[in-house]
């Protein structure tokens, strides 16, 4: 299986979320800014890139691109039928974050977690992935 | 190879795009109208088929010729077509946009006709538009069989 975050509003959210998933950027939040621009083509309006693999060696990627939603996972049944790759990636909106969760992301701010998951000696976020990019 | 025509919606330009690339319809001489809208997917694809990748015929060469609606999203099926950065395309894929080809008595005629469903008033605009797109259109596959030709 193949990960694919994604945000048709051409924001690198993905990009961050992918980089956490694999590992490049820690899960707490704590990461400075020099390490979020040291992502692969983070600057770029638009990408599809590979970001390694997750702990159970899935391939992750992440792609940004401004588009309509409803197009890009036809664009990729268009690719598992061209590449008989059927079922092979699974599509992880990240475009309906709230923008404070993405901003808390992007600024390295601790990211609040679902119910059951907060720490309560410290009120914290406990490390496991956050909800919106865990997947089902 | 892989070879697909898209345009906006997939119904007008990169469908006469694929005829002409597979033989289906004469690169010497457009037909008539009602031989033109016989052709496969000609002014009956809507908003709901955009995205989605039909398979036209295979070339002379054995390449398999598609055609796809991708409103204005060419960046985005570029990317996700021609795959991951650092990572090899799964196929031999050449993506052919027919847009540069669509005169604007095309995109009227379409608009009437696939969007507001005035079939009757759209379709004549839009067979006057494909004869219009026509000799543009006769040229993209020109090259784009060249293309394939010398790899």
């Amino acid at each position: 299986m193949k990960l694919v975050y994604y945000d048709s509003r051409g924001l690198p959210l993905a990009a961050v979320v992918a980089a956490i998933r694999t590992g490049r950027l820690p899960q707490n939040g704590a990461f400075k800014a020099a390490a979020l621009f040291s992502l692969p083509l983070i600057n770029s309006p638009r990408a599809f890139v590979y970001y390694g693999t997750d702990e159970k060696k899935r391939k992750v990627y992440a792609l940004w691109c401004k588009a309509d939603p409803l197009l890009i996972p036809r664009f990729f049944r268009a690719r598992e039928e061209l590449g008989r790759e059927a079922g092979e990636w699974f599509l992880l909106p990240v475009d309906g974050v709230p923008g404070t969760a993405a901003l808390r992301i992007a600024g390295g701010l601790p990211v609040p977690a679902r119910a059951g998951e907060e720490n309560s000696s410290t009120g914290r976020y406990s490390g496991t992935t956050p909800a919106f990019y865990n997947l089902p | 190879m892989e070879i697909i025509y898209h345009c906006f919606g997939g119904t007008h330009s990169s469908v006469l795009a694929a005829a002409l690339h597979t033989g289906m319809i004469s690169h010497r001489r457009l037909p008539a109208g009602d031989r033109l809208l016989r052709l496969p997917f000609l002014d009956t694809q809507d908003g709901s088929n955009h995205g989605q990748l039909y398979f036209f015929g295979t070339d002379e060469g054995g390449n398999r010729i598609f055609i796809l609606g991708r409103r204005r999203d060419a960046g985005a099926l570029t990317l996700i077509l021609n795959g991951a950065t650092g990572e090899e395309p799964v196929r031999e894929i050449l993506l052919v946009s027919a847009m540069p080809c669509v005169p604007l008595l095309l995109k009227i005629g379409g608009f009437i006709s696939r969007r507001l469903q005035f079939t009757r008033l759209g379709r004549p605009l839009v067979l006057a538009g494909l004869r219009r797109g026509y000799p543009c259109l006769r040229e993209l596959v020109y090259r784009v069989k060249k293309e394939v030709a010398e790899g």
